[in-house]
Order: C-alpha cells, then structure tokens, then sequence
C-alpha cells in the first residue's frame, strides 16, 4: 500500500494498494528516501528484500497508480533518475549474497530495457565498485549525483555519476586508518563547481574540483 | 417538548467506505478511513487507517498508519484483517475520534455497508504498540459513541429502528469484562425521553470525563446529549428551536469558564445559547461573538490612545507657546541697532 501524506499535519490525502511487497528506495541508512523524479511526476517503487529477481514499479504521483512495472533477474537496487526522468539508474550486487560488490546500470524508461553495459569511470576501469554509501549530493540542476563510499580494505572514494550522458567518475579519498568508522560522520555540499567534503561538525576535510576531479586536503 | 418523529419509507443504502453518510436527513456515525485519522492527545503523532485492496472493492485489509504530524514521517503501523475505520460521530468535526483520553486505547470500527447492520464489530487497540487487545462483536447496529477517560468503558450508539436510521439508544461496554452492559444510557430525570436526531457537534470536557453533543432533530427540537463516561449516566437539554434545522451544520459547541458553560454557538462565532453545566439551565449566550469584541476593543483602545497623544501633544503645544510668548513679553524692549 502505498500514501500521500501532506507533510504539514500528516494526514492522509490518498492511497492505494499495490500487490506486493514495495518500498520506497533508501541510499543512505537513516536517511529520507528517495526515487522521486525531478518534476515530481513519478517515484519509483522497489521490492523489498535482497533476491535473485528484483521488482520495481514506476507509480505516478497524482494519482498512485502503477503506469509501469519492471522485472529485473539479478539483485538490483535503485540508485538515481536522470532530471528528465528516462533514464533510471541502478546498483546492481553481484550476488543476493555479496552486497559490498555492486556495478551500476541504466535502465531505459522510455524504451523500457536495461541497458547493456555499466556506467563505470572509464579512465580509471580498474576501479572495481565496492563500499556502503554514506552520504550523498546532488547538483542544484538534477545531473549530477555524488555519493561518498566507505570502503573497508581499501580507500574510501566519492562515485560522481552524471545522470545525463550515463558516465562516472571515481575520486579516491586519502583516509589510511582502517577504521572507517568516523567516515560516517562526513557530509558533502556542492559550492559552484567544488564538492566540499566535511565534517558533521562543519569543518571541512578536503575540496574536490567537479571539473579535473583533482583532490585539495585542507590543512587540520 | 420533543416530538416522536417516525421516518416514513425505507431508506436507500449503499456501499460505503470513507466519505461521510448523507444518510436519509442527516449524517450518522460511521468509521472512516484514510484522511486526519486522529489525532494523539500529544498531537505529534495521528492514526490514520487505510484500505488496503484493489480499487473500487471492498477493502479486504487494513493498515492502521502511526504518522508524525511534524514530517509525515510514518513511525508504526500494523496490518490488519477486515474494513476497520476510525470512528467519525459528527457531521461537522474535522478528524475521527476513538483514541482515549490517556492516549493509550484506540477503537476502530467495521467500515460500514449496509445498513441496519445484523452484526457490528469493533477492534480495541494499544495505541503505542498496535496490538489488538480485544475484538468486540454485537448483534445489531452499533456505532461509536465515546470512551470513559480510563478506557475501561466504551460508549456505543445501537441504532434501533431498521426504518428509522435517527433513533438509537445508548449503551455501554465493559472493556474489562468484555460484555455490553445491560440497559441504556438515559436521562433518568427525564425518563420519556426519546433519542433520536444526527449528531452535528460535539465538545469534549478537558479530563474528557464530559462529552456534550448537539443533536439535530428533524420534527423535534434539538438538543444536547451531556453524556457522563465515568458514571454512565447521560442529560439531554433540549434547545429552544422553531423551524427548520437545517442550518444546524454550521452550530458548533465549545466550553468555556473551566468546563461551567457549553456555549452553542455558530461556526461564525456569534452566540446563541449558553448552558449551564451543572445546572444544566439554558440562557441566550450574550458575549459578544469572537474574535470581534477582542478585535474591536483593540481597535477602540488605539484610537482612544492615539486621540489622547494628539490631544497632550497639542496642549503642550499651546502651552509651551503661551510660556515662550509670556517671555518674550517679560523682555525689555531692545532698541534697533543700523
């Protein structure tokens, strides 16, 4: 079942059923959801669960009703929408079992295919995508989405994926304690064309140029 | 002073889920869902039950939502097997009620679809964790009504007239024993009395000990059912009324002077009756309807207070002219210097 609930009382102004067991996608643990689309017309719906074949319903917002169901085989997780909305892009796991190790897709919304390939940094295609999100950004215009990944047994990075012309960039974060644990208290903010990675606390630990994707440690 | 008044005819019926019953005259207490639920007496959270099952059907489940009113954010919920609602009692309230006064105990009642109902049912939840604690089912057509502020006593509406969807008597239920009391909820100083009317407005005590409703009655005068839930005794004043009453949806009821006057009053503001609460006597209400009288004491206090400075202003003034020209009067003529 799905709800509209006005945010300004919590009361419920529509709702309907929807067979099966969906949720509303969520990146980072204890965070708001996401999977809406950028002029609000649509949100996408994910089955709940890790299994062999994954579940997505595209729901319009107006309504609630389903205009269109997707089925996946694979352990598939949303991931972003493109600001115009046809492009759906996706984690996909290598296994229900291993969820650490993940490749992103894209999914044609219009021509309803997912797409072959994976969107990868193709300058560094050795990269091999592993880590839990921790935090994440999105630039004001909707194209660009930066996720910060913890990463244990390695560097953690930031995935830059620009949600227009399907490509990624991946930035390695100089953090050698094996402890990640304190990563979790990292936000990011998007100043112009500077991804500032920073502290809970405001402090900022490093710049990233969105533009050469070259790295500036700020002094402690 | 109050009149029988028999329906005449049978009543249409039909399915009904969540939107409110233009039934036959006037509305009667059905259980809703989706929309303001309830809300917490905290007021950071309200229940809202939805349906749950496929569009236009008859809903086969229910989900009982725990929703922040700060966010919308939905903090508990639980599924549950049947069309329950929360329960709606008047016309003109703005959200459902059934929650306890303590915040504790929330009824929901069977989505209604016919009417007279053979059986009517009821869930008894805690309200924190949403588990059920009883399940109530009668023989007949229950709706409703109230809660005692301890939750042991539950207040139903058992509509007794199959034709006549305006007559009902009162009837309480052990929550403890799990067993409808015998008897009615009357008026014993007033024995004849016959209950029938559609609920229109309700106010509540503030220990919730007290729930007053106004009642429209068609062929009758209306009155105010004062119904006591911690006792179990209920007062009907019936409420001086010629003509027709169906602008009664726009008559509200609220308590003032700590719970000692029920003023009925119009959805405007402007005053028809007050009544006694202990007394139980009625007199034509005399304040001035709200937010008027404050707002136009306020305005006379700033037009007095501006008057007054204009006024002292220009009076010293005057003064300051008169001492200025009273000195220059006192001045030894000064001789012109070429």
């Amino acid at each position: 079942m799905i709800a509209k609930i006005r945010t300004a009382d919590g009361s419920v102004r529509k709702s309907r059923s929807v067979s099966g067991s969906f949720g509303i996608p969520v990146l980072v643990y204890g965070n708001a959801g996401d999977g809406i689309a950028r002029d609000d017309t649509f949100l996408v719906l994910q089955s709940t669960g890790i299994h062999s074949t994954t579940a997505l319903r595209i729901v319009m917002t107006r309504d609630l009703a389903v205009r269109d169901s997707i089925t996946l085989k694979g352990a598939f997780g949303y991931d972003a929408l493109s600001p115009d909305g046809t492009k759906l892009y996706l984690i996909q796991h290598s296994s229900a079992e291993d969820l650490e190790h993940y490749v992103v897709r894209a999914y044609d919304l219009t021509a309803h295919r997912l797409l072959p390939g994976r969107i990868a940094d193709k300058t560094q295609q050795s990269w091999v995508m592993q880590g839990f999100p921790l935090t994440r950004t999105t630039s004001v215009d909707g194209r660009w989405v930066f996720t910060l990944y913890q990463n244990p047994g390695g560097y953690p990075f930031v995935h830059a994926l620009d949600t227009v012309r399907s490509v990624a960039h991946c930035v390695g974060l100089p953090w050698t304690a094996k402890d990640q644990g304190p990563l979790n208290r990292l936000a990011m903010t998007l100043h112009g064309k500077t991804l500032a990675v920073q502290w809970q606390s405001g402090k900022r630990w490093l710049n990233i140029d969105t533009g050469t994707w070259k790295l500036h440690v700020l002094p402690a | 002073m109050f009149r029988r008044f028999a329906a005449a005819g049978a009543l249409a019926f039909a399915v009904l889920a969540a939107a409110p019953v233009a039934w036959g005259d006037g509305p009667m207490p059905y259980a809703s869902q989706g929309g303001s639920g309830v809300l917490m007496p905290d007021g950071l959270t309200r229940l809202v039950a939805v349906g749950v099952g496929a569009a236009g059907l008859p809903q086969s489940r229910t989900e009982l939502e725990v929703i922040q009113t700060q966010d919308a954010a939905v903090r508990n919920w639980v599924d549950l097997r049947g069309s329950w609602g929360l329960p709606v009692v008047t016309y003109s309230q703005s959200g459902a009620e059934g929650i306890s006064v303590d915040g504790k105990t929330v009824v929901l009642g069977d989505v209604l679809r016919t009417y007279p109902r053979t059986t009517s049912s009821f869930l008894v939840l805690n309200a924190k964790t949403l588990q059920i604690r009883r399940t109530i089912e009668l023989k007949g057509d229950f709706a409703y009504d109230a809660l005692s502020p301890d939750a042991s006593t539950l207040y139903l509406i058992q509509h007794v007239d199959a034709t006549n969807a305006q007559r009902y008597v009162v009837r309480g239920y052990d929550l403890t024993a799990g067993r409808l009391m015998p008897g009615r909820i009357a008026d014993r100083t007033q024995k004849s009395w016959v209950m029938q009317g559609y609920p229109m407005a309700r106010a509540r005590s503030a220990d919730g000990r007290w729930v007053y409703t106004l009642y429209e009655n068609p062929g009758g005068y209306p009155f105010v059912h004062a119904l006591d839930t911690k006792r179990g005794v209920a007062h009907c004043i019936g409420l001086p009324w010629k003509g027709s009453q169906n602008g009664f949806y726009n008559m509200r009821l609220s308590l003032r002077s700590n719970d000692r006057t029920l003023a009925v009053h119009w959805l405007s503001g402007r005053p028809w009756l007050a009544v006694d609460t202990r007394t139980w006597r009625i007199a034509q209400d005399h304040r001035t309807g709200l937010p008027w009288l404050g707002i136009g004491a306020g305005a006379a206090a700033a037009l007095a207070a501006a008057a007054a400075f204009l006024l002292l202003r220009r009076r010293r003034r005057a003064e300051e002219l008169e001492q200025e020209l009273s000195e220059l009067l006192r001045l030894p003529q000064r001789e012109v210097v070429v």
